[in-house]
């Protein structure tokens, strides 16, 4: 399903008309210049200026350039109702009617681009309902002309047609031809609510505040005649004039001040014959005061002037091969054009498309000349005001007058081979000299013969390429191997042969030469092999050659044109080079204005520079203005009426503004004062915008893009019915992009946008330099998701929660194995804890009842101990491996209690100093341990072995350090015996002890002097 | 003759001390049970002057049979007789009316001293036992007030948090063993009628949580 818009975005690029050919002031538009379709009937303006081409195969949007199709779908009722489209209409609203052959009437929502269809919009029995005519009267109705249901009138707030029928007695359904036919609607001239309905029965007027019609017959001898009543199209002129076109009954002229027909045939044998295929009139519209366009479809487009009751053919002017006589609608636009459709073709006439003037060919005086002759020379003598020129296969010289009448011609006393005639010249004496080139002969103007006469040039003179007279008047000629000049005074000649220092230059011969002055009036020569200076002043000749590398030399060897600038500076034409700049004062060539660097030729063929200062060039690609001072550089075509693009022929400029050029057959002139400059502004519009083939809609003039889309293509176009061709376009996207960029493609493409808001700003330049107002379209590139804040939010929100997931299965997993080992340790210490326990108890009982004496008594109670003992050693283990008793605070609880038990047990005094532990202080598993383990061994030790009557426990913190000191008062013992039983209970608490970075232990004994023990753990 | 039930779940253990407390005279082991599921229909048919209960049972935990106890019979005494010394656990029992908690670490000859001191209406903890439940009410006495604390009660109280016996205590303050344990005895009694569930709650709460 998507498929379609992507094939009709094909298409629409698809018409674009892409060349435009001009001829007589006519631009014509067939299908070799993009008309999409053919059996045209009427082009259309709508309010925006758009263009609209109706046809039988479809309606087209036209800007100038570009056809866009609106197509009927069969299936797609919101297309139009058929292809075959007879008129449109645009209402008050700014929605546009189209007519159809057989298919009712179709209005289109530009907004939307739908169409709304009314396919029979009076309801009945015949199916077949043809609109032949639209027409939105000063009220802004929209009246409709029908085939056999008379007039409608559109009712907007009912959304139906009312029906005024102009024969009741007759059918109207349209099963009947030529009953109740509305073919045509006009407003009269006087009185704008009365409209003239061209009817197949004859002409009707219709009062619309009344209704009313009345019925007008052009009959003869009291006859009304079908040919002379088949109405079929209706102009108001004037009051008085109210032009008719009919089937075969050609033009009728209505004068409604005495109700009075008069038929105006344009083929008046066909009319006599009543030949229906004969005298059919289309369209009819004012040409100017006194004449008509006529549309025919049996002879084409005539104009038609009504005082003298004459036709004059105007198109197919015959330039194309095949075109049709079959011509319909006429239409004028809002810039000056006159459209004319004929079944093949579109033509617009506009007074730009003949700026250049009218081309004129030279006078033939025996009729037709053998050869085609183009002009090759002309001078123009102030003191007559004549041009005279010449021509390279002519009769002699022609002579025309300040406004280019022909004069008359001047013969050349020459040899009938040579007709090769090239420069004319003046001297400073007044007299005119003439060259040919293949004898070569020198020839001057005998004023009493008038005519040209031989003179007879120096005997060495063997070739003559150029022939030229400078600012003193005095003539030079440039041949094969040096320069001739010529004294115009006396007639005497001096040579100076072709000379440089440069071995290369010696023997050099010359095909091709060109004489210009340079600001000094020095010589330069441009040659097939290079540029020569002649300096006058030395006689020195002096040589500039192609030069390739790095610095800009002279572009190309062969140089087939050249100037100076008012300003001394030249402009050079090498061969297939540009137009390249020279300084001649400096010698630097800078580099040429090629394809290269956006020139539009490539190939320069005749440069010269015209009174205004500008130089302007003959190339292949057209003529061109360039202005030195400003480097700019306009150029004209066959849109501008040259006669022809490819200009290889020589081009010629005069002080009093006049500009010749040579074309076959004759020339064109031109006054560079008087160029008619194009001064309608164009309309630029956005036309489409796709992204991988997909089109993309803009709301309220912002174009809202998906933030992961690669390219934006954005068409665009212009409204300018004239010479859109020439429009260039410039566009730059803000912020970032301050510079315009210039663009000839009416496309542009965007990739990798940055998220952010744009503003695309887009104007049109005429080569002319007129410019279009700015046109805007907002662009937003939303934030990327992955940018956006909420899902940098989002996605942390979800890593945090799977980091949250994690851990907590994490920690699920330690705790699950935590509590199963508090469970097993849990399980273990309350059975075993138990079952000590009951030992104890079992000893206790046994030793009750066995009695104090009792010889295993000593047993029990060694068996009840060491069930305490386990039981002990169990807690003891299980409490230190608890890591909720991690608090310091507990530990110095737990010593201090035990202590206290075991002391009291055995009745020691004692007395216990720790310090008081903050919530704070913590103990890990390992020294919570290690200081247990010291103290009680160290209890246990003074217990079991000191016989000690007091026990001292002191615990300090210092620096960070934990002091302990345990004294007693027992018996002491030998240290060094001690170390060397290898007493377990020290060696462990110093080995415990040693654990640690700063850990100190010290046992200070001596036989009956008691036990001072020290450690020192870490915090 | 006091009539004394055993709820242990090792056999071993529930016979032995049955053996023990037999050796005493006066006392009369009624019953002992391996569970404690059914102790309110015990205490109702055997009426016992002291339970010893245990708190890890299959089944009804010891802490949760305190206080049906207490509910059937108020004047029954309660000692519990637990490997743990967990806070939890302790605190269940003070708070449902437990009136003693003796570890089973404890050598028989003081165990028998505890049975003895609570029917004499002491209240025999053993000593690290009391020194926690000290230290817990002393640790929230902000949270509470200060129980109607005399200055005397608040000094021993200070004291037995810190780890003194009632030995050291007494020397200390230079006072009789048997005052300090009247003052500890009082301790108790304002505590436990400031004990209730919700503080339990709390001091569960504030446990797991730090």
């Amino acid at each position: 399903m998507f498929r379609f818009p992507f094939i009709l975005w094909i298409i629409l690029l698809a018409y674009s008309a892409s060349s435009q050919v001009v001829n007589n002031g006519f631009r014509i538009i067939g299908q070799t210049e993009g008309l999409p379709a053919i059996g045209l009937n009427k082009i259309y303006e709508s309010a925006d200026h758009f263009l609209w081409l109706s046809t039988q195969s479809g309606l087209f949007r036209f800007d100038g350039f570009r056809f866009v199709p609106y197509l009927s779908q069969s299936r797609d009722t919101t297309t139009l109702s058929s292809n075959a489209v007879t008129d449109l209409q645009e209402d008050h609203q700014g929605y546009l009617w189209a007519g159809t052959f057989g298919k009712g009437v179709c209005r289109l929502d530009r907004t939307t681009g739908k169409w709304k269809r009314y396919l029979r919009p009076t309801a009945d029995a015949n199916e077949f309902y043809w609109i032949f005519d639209l027409f939105r009267d000063h009220r802004g109705r929209l009246w409709v002309g029908t085939n056999g249901r008379g007039l409608l009138l559109y009712d907007e707030k009912k959304d139906l047609f009312r029906q005024f029928i102009p024969s009741p007695s007759k059918n109207t359904n349209g099963s009947v031809r030529f009953e109740n036919e509305v073919r045509s609607i006009a407003a009269d001239i006087k009185d704008p609510d009365i409209l003239w309905l061209a009817g197949t029965d004859g002409l009707y007027r219709f009062d619309t505040r009344t209704h009313i019609f009345q019925h007008f017959e052009n009959k003869k001898n009291g006859v009304a005649e079908w040919l002379d009543n088949s109405f079929h199209f209706v102009y108001p002129q004037t009051s008085h004039d109210i032009w008719l076109g009919t089937w075969g009954g050609g033009l009728v002229h209505f004068d409604p001040a005495n109700n009075h027909f008069s038929n105006r045939p344009h083929n008046r044998t066909g009319y006599a014959q009543k030949n229906l295929s004969a005298n059919v009139i289309s369209n009819i519209l004012s040409a100017s005061d006194s004449s008509l366009f006529i549309s025919t479809l049996d002879a084409g487009l005539l104009e038609y002037f009504p005082s003298e009751n004459r036709y004059q053919k105007k198109l197919p002017d015959g330039n194309k091969k095949k075109e049709s006589i079959f011509f319909t609608g006429i239409t004028r636009t809002s810039d000056g054009s006159t459209w004319f459709c004929s079944n093949d073709m579109l033509y617009q006439q506009h007074p730009l498309y003949k700026r250049f003037g009218e081309y004129q060919s030279f006078f033939q005086p025996e009729g037709k000349f053998v050869y085609k002759p183009s002009l090759s020379s002309v001078i123009y003598l102030p003191s007559v005001g004549q041009y005279w020129m010449s021509c390279n296969a002519g009769y002699g010289i022609y002579v025309y007058d300040q406004q280019f009448r022909y004069l008359y011609s001047v013969s050349v006393e020459s040899p009938s081979y040579d007709k090769q005639f090239r420069d004319l010249a003046l001297d400073g004496s007044g007299r005119i000299w003439l060259m040919s080139l293949d004898a070569p002969y020198l020839y001057l103007y005998d004023s009493g013969e008038k005519m040209f006469v031989h003179y007879k040039r120096p005997a060495s003179m063997k070739s003559i390429l150029d022939l030229r007279a400078d600012i003193n008047g005095d003539i030079w000629i440039m041949t094969h191997d040096g320069l001739w000049k010529m004294n115009h005074r006396n007639l005497e000649w001096d040579f100076y042969l072709v000379n440089s220092n440069r071995s290369s230059d010696k023997n050099i011969v010359f095909r091709w030469a060109q004489i210009r002055f340079d600001k000094q009036g020095n010589p330069w020569v441009g040659t097939d092999k290079g540029l020569w200076q002649f300096k006058n002043a030395t006689k020195a000749w002096n040589s500039f050659l192609l030069k390739e590398g790095k610095e800009y030399g002279l572009a190309a060897n062969n140089i087939s044109a050249f100037t100076f600038d008012k300003k001394g500076m030249c402009w050079l034409a090498p061969l297939d080079e540009g137009l390249q700049p020279f300084d001649p004062f400096t010698g630097i060539f800078k580099e040429p204005y090629s394809f290269a660097n956006g020139f539009f030729s490539q190939r320069v063929n005749a440069i010269v520079t015209d009174a205004a200062g500008m130089i302007w060039g003959g190339t292949i690609n057209g003529l061109f203005r360039f202005d030195p001072i400003h480097k700019k550089w306009v150029s004209f075509n066959r849109q501008d009426g040259l006669q022809k693009d490819y200009i290889d022929l020589p081009l010629f400029a005069f002080d009093n503004g006049e500009m010749i050029l040579s074309v076959d057959h004759g020339f064109t002139h031109w006054n560079i004062n008087h160029i008619p400059s194009n001064t309608q502004r164009p309309i630029v519009y956005f036309d489409q915008y796709s992204s991988a083939g997909k089109k993309l809609i803009p709301l309220k003039g912002e174009l809202r893009l998906a933030g992961d889309m690669g390219e934006l293509t954005i068409s665009f176009g212009a409204i300018a019915p004239v010479m859109n061709h020439r429009l260039s376009f410039a566009y730059r996207l803000l912020p970032g992009q301050q510079q315009w960029t210039t663009t000839n493609d009416r496309r542009i493409s965007f990739a990798g946008l940055g998220h952010g808001t744009y503003t695309l700003q887009l104007k049109a330049i005429h080569s002319d330099g007129v410019e279009s107002e700015l046109k805007e379209l907002k662009l937003f590139v939303p934030t990327p998701v992955w940018m956006r804040w909420w899902f940098v939010l989002l996605m942390l929100t979800i890593m945090a929660g799977i980091f949250y997931i994690v851990y907590r299965y994490r920690l699920k997993q330690a705790l699950k194995l935590h509590e199963l080992r508090n469970s097993i340790s849990r399980d273990l210490h309350d059975e075993i804890g138990s079952s000590v326990s009951s030992v104890n108890m079992l000893a206790t009982v046994a030793k009750q009842q066995l009695g104090e004496a009792h010889a295993v008594t000593p047993l029990l109670e060694q068996i009840g101990q060491s069930a305490l003992t386990a039981g002990e050693s169990m807690d003891e283990i299980i409490w230190s491996v608890n890591p909720k008793h991690d608090g310091a605070e507990d530990t110095f609880i737990r010593l201090r209690k035990y202590i206290s038990e075991q002391l009291e047990t055995h009745q020691i005094d004692y007395a216990i100093h720790f310090p008081e532990a903050d919530a704070g202080w913590k103990m890990n598993m390992q020294l919570r341990r290690d200081l247990w383990m010291i103290c009680k061994e160290a209890v246990n030790n003074s217990i079991k072995y000191a016989k000690c009557n007091k026990l001292t426990i002191e615990i300090i913190r210092i620096n960070g350090m934990m002091e302990g000191l345990i004294s007693d008062d027992g018996i002491g013992f030998d240290l060094v015996a001690a170390e060397h039983k290898k007493r377990n209970g020290l060696r462990n608490m110093k080995e415990r002890v040693a654990k640690y970075k700063r850990g100190r232990f010290e046992v200070k004994t001596e036989k009956g002097r008691g036990t001072q023990l020290f450690f020192c753990l870490p915090e | 003759m006091v009539r004394i039930v055993i709820y242990d779940d090792n056999e071993l253990l529930r016979k032995s001390m049955q053996l023990l407390l037999l050796t005493q005279p006066g006392y009369e082991v009624v019953a002992v049970f391996d569970n404690a599921n059914e102790v309110k229909r015990d205490i109702e048919q055997l009426h016992p002057d002291l339970v010893i209960l245990d708190i890890d049972m299959p089944g009804r935990k010891g802490t949760e049979a305190v206080g049906l106890i207490k509910e059937t019979d108020p004047n029954c005494l309660v000692v519990m007789h637990t490997v743990f010394e967990e806070e939890e656990n302790l605190f269940a029992s003070l708070c449902a009316g437990a009136n003693g908690y003796i570890l089973k670490k404890t050598a028989p000859e003081r165990f028998l001293t505890y049975i003895e001191e609570v029917l004499a209406g002491g209240a025999p903890f053993s000593p690290g036992i009391a020194q926690k439940v000290l230290t817990f009410f002393h640790h929230h006495r902000p949270l509470q007030n200060d129980f109607n604390l005399t200055e005397r009660e608040k000094q021993i109280l200070q004291l037995l948090v810190k780890g003194y016996t009632y030995k050291a205590i007494s020397a200390e303050l230079s006072i009789a063993l048997d005052t300090s344990r009247k003052h500890i005895r009082n301790i108790y009694e304002k505590l436990h009628v400031n004990c209730g569930r919700e503080a339990v709650a709390l001091a569960l709460q504030h446990k797991l949580t730090s």
